[in-house]
This record gives C-alpha cells, structure tokens and sequence, in this order.
C-alpha cells in the first residue's frame, strides 16, 4: 500500500516567475541612460569608469566566493549593481584606479566578510564610496565644465580645469549659478550618473512601475530633504530655489532612488520604509549643512542602514499592537 | 498607504479546458476504501458484518453517539476493514467495499417541510456531510454562525487557486439545487443574508444568469475580483467589510439540500483532475474512497507524472503512492510533469511576502528567527494567525520555502517559543 | 566563594599555562573578549603611542590585579571599586609625570587624555576588579602580565600599521611608501583592523581545534 511511485514537493506548486536577478536587472537598466548622457557630454571617458568599476566588484565577488567556498554569486547581479553605483558617482576626471579601489572595498570588505550576497548589514555601494572619499578626498568633488563640448581624454590622470559644482557652491553659500531648466537638464558639473535630473526621475517612474523600488522610502525621503532645504536656505535664491537647487545637487536624488531602495539593507515593511526615508533625509542634510565635505548622502545612508532593521520591526509592532496583547492575553 | 502598492496577487488560471466540459460521474472502481470517521470526526466502528452485501446509502458503521454513522458510496460486498495512511486524515481504518453493478438507483423525494435550524443542523450531522472548502462538519460551521451578530452566509464558488473548477461546474451544472441548500443553511445559521461568490467573466456570468433565470434571484450573486486567497478576496468586498462573513463550499449547499429533500448521505464530491500529465482534463463526480489512481485512469495519462498533488496548486499535498482514497475535502487533483521550483537563493529582502500576505505578518522576519534560532519573540510576530495560503513562497523571487516556515512557527504549539527560556529576557 | 587557594601548589603550574596560552591567544582579551577596544582605536595611531600605551596598561594592571587578589575578598563589597580605580589612578598620576617630564612633551600630548582613561579602563575593573579577585596571586599575576601582553600585541600590530598606512613612517622613521592612506588615523579604519584580526583568530582556533580533535574545555 505505501509505495512511493511519486516526487515529494511543498506547496505551493507554482511560483512567480521573478527570480533574484530580476530586480538587479531592472536597476542595471535604468542606470544605462544615465552613462550614455554623461557619454555625450564627456565622451568615452565616463563609460569606462563605470565599467571599471562594475568589472572590479564582479572580480572580488568571484574572489570572495572561491575564499569562502561558496557557489559564485555574481549572477544575481547585485555585484554588478554595485559596481555600477559606484562607477557613476565618482567625477568623471577621476582616476580609473579609484571606482575599482571603491569597488573593492565595497565588495571584499563590506559585503563578503558580512556575509555575502542578501545578508549583508550595510549598503556595499555607499560604504565602497565612503572609503574612497576618506582616503583620497582630492579626486572627489573635482568637476570638469560640461560646456566645453570637448571629449575628455582616456588617459588614467587629466589636467582639466576644474569649475564649482552646484553643491559646493550651496556649501560656500550666496548667488545660484545655474537656472532650474539648466539643473533639471543636466547642464552642470557633478557626478557621472548624478546630474541628469530629468533622466533619474524617468528611471525613477520605471523602477516604480516595475515594483523594484519602494516609493515609501523615496518619496519620504525627498520630501524631507525638500522641507529641510525650504526652511533652512543655504543660498539667496528664496526658499522654493533653494529647493530645486539642493535636491540637484550632488548626488541626493540619485542615492534616493537607487541606494536607499537596495532591497537587502533597506526595511521590508512600509511604515518601517517611511521611518527609513524620513531618516535618511535628515541624515542627509545635516551632512551636507554641517559635514566636512559638499556631499555627505553615502555617510547618512550608512547610519541610517544601521537602524534598518530596528525601523522594520518597530513599524510592524506600531500597527499590530493591539493584535499582540489580544494573544498574549488568550 | 499601503493599499497603494498593494494589488492583490492574481495567479494565473490554468482552468481550461476542464471548465468547458460537464461533470460526468466515473464508472465504479473494483474496490472503495471508505474512512470510517463520521460527519462530526468521531471514528467509527463497523456495523455490517464481513462479506456482507450492503446497498447505496446504507449504513456501514456507526460512532455510538445520536449523529456518527458512515454511510457505503456503492452498493456491493463488504470486504473487511484496513488501516491505510492517508496524507489528509493520517492512519485510518478504512471499509474496503468491492463494488457490484447496480441499476440507476431512484430517489424518492421526502416532502420538504419546514424544517427548524436545529432539525437542520442535526440532518447535516447526521447524514454526514462536511464542508469542502476546510474539512470541517458543514453542522459545526453553522452552529457556530448562530453566535455571531451579523454572519453573511458566502457559498464560496470563486474557485480561486489556479488550477480547480469543480466550484464553477457544481454552479453551472445544478445551481438551482444549489441555492436550494444555501437557503436552507441559511435557516440553520439563523441569518437573512446569503450570497453565492463567483469569479467568472462577463459572459460567462450572463450565462449563469440567464440559465437560472426563473430559479434564483441574481442578486444573490456577488462578483469576486479573482485575487488569492479567497478568504481575502471576498473579504474585502465593499459591502462586506464589516462582515462575519461564514464560507461555505457549494458542494456542502448542494449535499445538504440532498439530505433534506431526498434524505441523501453526502456520499460522493466533484473532483476537478487536471494537469500537464492528464489527457483528458474535467471534472469528474466520484465517490468517496476511490483510489486516487483509477480517477487518473479514467481521465487517462499521456505521460506518467512525476508529481501526484491532491489539492490545488498553492496548498495542495505532494502524495507519493496513487491508491490514496478520495476523501471529503478533495476537490482537484493534479498529475503533473513540469513543477517550477526555483533554486534557492538567500532572503534579498524584497518585503513581497510581507506585502502580499493576506493575514499581515511579516513572513520573511518569522522565517529569518526560525533559521537563527531566535526563539525569544517569535510569538509576538503572531504566526497563529496564518492560514496557510501559500501567497509568500509563491511571490518569493528567491524561491524560498517561506509559507512552510510560517506553518512550522504555526504548528509547533508554542513549544519552539518556549525553548529558550521563559521568554521575557532580553 | 572559589575554594582554589586551598588547593595544593603542584596544579598551579597547569592553570599558569592554561591561562596564559588562554587571555593570550585563544581568547585573547581585545579580540575575542572584546575588552580594552577604545584606547586602540583612538590613540592607537603610532607605534611609539601603542608601546607607551601597553606599558601604562600594564603598570596599572599588575599591582591592581595583585592587591585584589590577595586583599579584595576581606574588603566590604562597597569599597573594592573605589579602591583598586584610586590605586590605578595615582600609579597612572606617577606614570604621566614620568613621561611628560622624562620621555617626550609631545608624546604625553599625542596621547591626551589617554593616558589618564587608561586607569578606569575596562582591562582594569574587568580582569583586576573581577576576575583576580577570586584567584591565587599567581593567577591573578599571570592573567594580569598576559593580558597586558595579549593587549600590547594587538594596539602594537594595529597601531604599527596605521602609522604605515597614515603617516608612511614607523617609529617616526620614514619609510618610502608612495601610497598614503591619510585616513587610516580615523577610527573606522582601527575597527575594520581589529575585526579582520579578530575573524583571523576565530579561524587559527577552529583549524587548530579540528586538528586536535574537539574543542578544548
């Protein structure tokens, strides 16, 4: 009566189609207009760093993986996505050593060690890039003119001339320099993938339709950066400018659409995703007001990865806790 | 904000083409494996004698108590007694009954008088019937509605996991029998309020009504969306949100109105038996206690399966050996070949689980506490309130086991809770 | 109350090498017990401050370690910590003098306030206030000597390669290093350091473990 002619399985015996690639895939996508648009200003020179930097995370996720004897994570593409994040928020006159060294670290000391792929604490991408930034502050927030219309060279070090950027110009405070149209169409000096503001906000609509990114965390998070620029001008160009020009500067928008919403260190539960975008936000300014570089965002997304999970349960509990005591009085 | 993102999860249906054929009764097996545990869960002890011929709709054995009596699917000769492990019930004895050829049996008609809820619900317990939808006694479900202030009776035709139909032929097929029975369960539960839930669309739905057109009021119908679970869908429903909303299955409706009019045991279930290995796709009525292999038979196997689940698609049981009986609570039956089963990746912390689960848990932070052995707080994540739906591991793109962790968190009684501990340290 | 001083003389030799093989290595006291971090990691930026730090610890740690053991158990509860934090304190009030005055002006002012913090250190009122007090004094002497030594180990070898990475220099002697890491002298670096230090430890103990067959008791 009990032979067994059949497989055993769990229920369910249907899955989504998705895998773990899926949402790496859909990021890696969107971060692709971002280097074709700095390749039309800058020429080659910034797709190349990009690719360095997606080359080096891949090769010490492979490395980390034979060390650690596990199956090679690179094909669920959160190396790669990494690797890329970095790539486009170094300047594009920036050395070729310095998104692999970034990378790296981001990789063999922040995620492996941890870990690995899917349990690590802190983002890879924004800890990779705040090394970098400790260590070599002088290849940081050195911007090249993107109205010179001349390719910049493939060599490893450029002599260019250097202009403010709009986010050292909010440090120093005063005039703006640049219109709204000119911020929204990425017509200024800034990071590699971080000046094409109307091109971010585009990939923005798709990750969301698409459900890869969260809008409790990045609408939060922007509405707070924006309420804290708006109370607190840093330049004369009246509350509702001194918004647009804080929220294109530097690289806010960008860590909010594409850093914050990394699924593994960011909060699973909305409310919880709320408290994480209104933390972010006030991290991000304070950093930027009282911080000792232009641009603080990848120091403020590590503290606030910090208190990820702590936000995740808190918000949970917030919403049941009447369901809680009902059971743990029965 | 959360309703926002949240859509529901609509799985796709694989119905066809066993919805568009009718509901045929199988021919008998060579022998029925009958569990000998009554319409109120009491096990039972043989009243027949063996290798006595018993007829259709005799009792076979009987509790003890007013209302446990086990009636034979088939008239034919009683062989003995077994004790066989069923997935569904566990060891039970069962009745082994080698069925005979009989003539197209007549059912007199028992005039319909007007019967009290307690005269109902004590036909219910004592003709054996129980609900499809959960295994439970359709009686029990209806006691217990009387408690409640405002129940709103649903006869759950949704269909709503991917794969069954048998709601949706049961409706199409005797849906004027139907109604018959939910009213009347509407007398047991003591309630005005009663609808048939259905997921069909629009033509499918002007159909329905149009065939029932003189037999039952369209306003008894409710459109479901068609969203999984349906204990979800139809909860949300505008008008029923306040609800104490009681599902009933259809086939439990259409048993019960055969108990009162034709004072008929609930003796047999429509099985939807589908899937990639099965040639022939339907819905097929069979007894109770046929082998699980002669409804393949009948339904013929292009190609020998590789899997064998009883149940649907997303809470159906893998079965390993074919001659497993067919119990109350079976509606589909799936042989299948190609079962996706992703590799297993590590939790990349997406939150779908969380998002998609019905019953708001956090299925991925119950799942992480298991695999650590974080005991301590475990039960203020509330995994009691599962219901098992099966909505997390389907969503998971790492192609996790997470529902099965929240049913091991479930089912261990608080027994894992108290492993470390009192459970008050930090 | 430990009954171990009444024990005779010949088991004291095993306990001396268990514990010193023990707060050395396989539970040495920065990395695995995770006491004494804070100097190393904000102090701990040269070489020379690693050693003078290391001496320090252990001019405060030994007497303290001994007065507890031979002392502390007749002492009322209330009034061992304010002794052996008093004690320690004006060891270190003799020790900065004597580096201020007869080492280095600036080395006194690398370490600023250090040096002082060395004295409620948690070396001190963990191993001194807690564990030697209910050990013979030649327990309590050697866990206080190795201690000391498993922490100068640790702040020297973190220290020595941060002023490499930071300054290019080590012992104030410039070596020719083109690569300059000027932000190893912050914290994080000191933490990154010790945690890679601590997982490499974690692995020597389970290799030699396995190799011996069992975790040792």
């Amino acid at each position: 009566m009990s032979y067994k002619k059949y497989k055993f399985a769990r229920a369910p015996h249907l899955r989504h189609s998705d895998k773990p690639s899926t949402m790496c895939a859909d990021v890696l996508v969107a971060l692709t207009p971002l280097c074709i648009f700095s390749a039309v200003y800058y020429g080659l020179r910034p797709v190349l760093l990009v690719l360095t930097g997606l080359g080096s995370a891949v090769l010490c996720e492979t490395i980390g993986c034979l060390i650690m004897r596990r199956k090679p994570t690179v094909p669920d593409g959160s190396a790669a996505v990494t690797g890329a994040i970095i790539g486009l928020l170094v300047s594009p006159i920036s050395p070729y050593w310095v998104p692999a060294a970034g990378a790296a670290f981001a990789i063999l000391v922040v995620k492996m060690p941890m870990g690995g792929s899917g349990r690590n604490v802190f983002n890879p991408a924004a800890a990779g890039l705040s090394a970098v930034t400790l260590c070599f502050p002088g290849f940081f927030f050195r911007y090249p003119d993107p109205g010179t219309g001349l390719p910049l060279p493939l060599s490893n070090t450029v002599n260019v001339a250097v202009v403010p950027s709009p986010a050292s110009q909010l440090a120093s405070g005063g005039q703006t320099l640049y219109s709204p149209i000119t911020l929204l169409l990425g017509g200024f000096p800034g990071p590699i993938g971080a000046t094409a503001i109307i091109i971010l906000i585009a990939c923005a609509l798709y990750l969301l339709i698409r459900r890869t990114i969260s809008p409790h965390i990045t609408l939060p998070y922007l509405a707070v950066c924006a309420a804290l620029a708006y109370l607190f001008p840093r330049v004369t160009a009246g509350a509702a400018g001194s918004v647009m020009v804080e929220l294109c500067s530097g690289y806010l928008l960008f860590c909010g659409i594409f850093i914050l919403n990394d699924p593994v260190t960011a909060p699973r539960h909305w409310l919880g995703r709320i408290g994480y975008g209104v933390l972010a936000g006030v991290l991000v300014m304070l950093t930027r007001y009282f911080g000792r570089f232009e641009e603080g965002a990848c120091f403020a997304v590590l503290l606030a990865n910090a208190f990820a999970t702590t936000l995740d349960r808190l918000g949970w509990y917030a919403l049941n806790l009447r369901r809680i005591r009902r059971r743990r009085q029965s | 904000m959360s309703k926002l993102t949240k859509t529901g999860i609509k799985i796709p249906s694989l119905k066809q083409p066993a919805d568009q054929r009718p509901v045929v009764d199988i021919p008998l097996p060579s022998r029925l494996f009958v569990p000998l545990i009554a319409g109120d869960g009491g096990a039972c002890q043989l009243i027949a004698n063996e290798n006595e011929t018993v007829q259709k709709c005799a009792v076979i054995a009987t509790s003890g108590t007013a209302n446990g009596f086990v009636y034979s699917p088939a008239s034919g000769v009683l062989e003995g007694r077994q004790t066989v492990f069923h997935p569904l019930l566990g060891n039970v004895p069962c009745a082994i009954i080698k069925c005979a050829k009989t003539k197209a049996d007549t059912r007199k008609k028992v005039p319909l008088a007007s019967l009290s809820s307690e005269e109902i619900i004590n036909l219910a317990f004592k003709k054996g019937i129980i609900d499809e939808l959960d295994g439970q006694p359709l009686a029990k479900k209806l006691s217990a509605c009387r408690k409640s202030k405002n129940p709103v009776l649903i006869a759950d035709g949704s269909d709503s996991e991917p794969y069954s139909s048998s709601s949706w032929a049961v409706i199409n097929q005797w849906g004027g029998l139907v109604y018959k029975g939910l009213k009347l369960a509407a007398i047991a539960a003591g309630t005005k309020n009663y609808k048939i839930g259905v997921t069909l669309d629009k033509n499918r739905f002007a159909g329905l009504l149009e065939k029932y057109r003189q037999a039952i009021n369209p306003s008894v119908f409710i459109k479901a969306d068609g969203k999984y679970p349906a204990s979800y869908d139809l909860g949300n429903l505008k008008h029923l949100k306040k609800a104490d909303i009681c599902r009933l299955g259809v086939q439990a409706c259409l048993a019960l109105y055969e108990a009162v009019a034709f004072n008929r045991p609930q003796i047999d279930c429509v099985v939807t038996v589908t899937g990639d290995c099965v040639s022939n796709p339907r819905n097929v009525r069979a007894p109770f206690g046929t082998p699980v292999e002669h409804l393949l038979n009948f339904c013929g196997l292009s190609d020998p399966p590789e899997y064998v689940i009883i149940g649907d698609a997303m809470t159906g049981l893998a079965i390993q050996s074919p001659d497993i009986p067919i119990v109350p609570g079976i509606t589909c039956l799936i042989a299948m070949k190609n079962r996706v089963q992703p590799p297993a990746h590590p939790c990349i912390g997406c939150g779908r689980c969380a998002a998609a689960c019905h019953a708001k848990l956090l299925p991925y932070e119950i799942m992480r506490r298991l695999d650590n052995m974080q005991y301590e707080r475990l039960d203020y994540l509330l995994p009691e309130e599962c219901d098992g739906c099966g909505v997390c591991s389907y969503v998971c793109p790492s192609g996790l086991d997470v529902a099965d962790k929240v049913l091991e968190a479930r089912d261990s009684l608080g027994n894992i809770f108290m492993k470390w501990g009192v459970g008050d340290e930090l | 109350m430990d009954k171990t001083k009444d024990r005779p003389l010949s088991g004291t030799v095993g306990e001396v090498k268990t514990t010193f093989i023990d707060t050395l290595f396989t539970k040495n006291i920065v990395l695995v017990q995770a006491i004494g971090i804070s100097p190393i990691l904000a102090a701990g930026v040269t070489l020379k401050n690693g050693v003078v730090l290391t001496l320090c610890t252990a001019a405060v740690l030994i007497p303290a370690s001994l007065f507890m053991s031979l002392l502390g158990e007749r002492l009322p509860t209330w009034v061992r910590a304010p002794i052996y934090t008093v004690g320690a304190a004006a060891i270190m009030l003799a020790a900065a003098a004597f580096i201020d005055q007869i080492i280095s002006h600036e080395l006194y002012a690398a370490l600023y306030v250090f040096l002082p913090l060395t004295a409620v250190n948690t070396l001190v009122s963990y191993r001194a206030g807690g564990f030697s007090m209910s050990q013979k004094p030649v327990i309590a002497l050697t866990d206080a000597v190795v201690s000391s030594l498993g922490f100068g180990l640790v702040i020297c070898i973190v220290s020595g390669l941060r002023e490499i990475a930071a300054y290019g220099t080590l012992w104030e002697k410039p070596l020719n290093f083109s690569v300059v890491l000027s932000e190893a002298a912050l914290p994080y670096a000191a933490f990154l350091l010790l945690g890679f230090m601590a997982a490499f430890l974690h692995w020597l103990n389970s290799v030699i473990d396995k190799r011996r067959g069992g975790p040792e008791i």
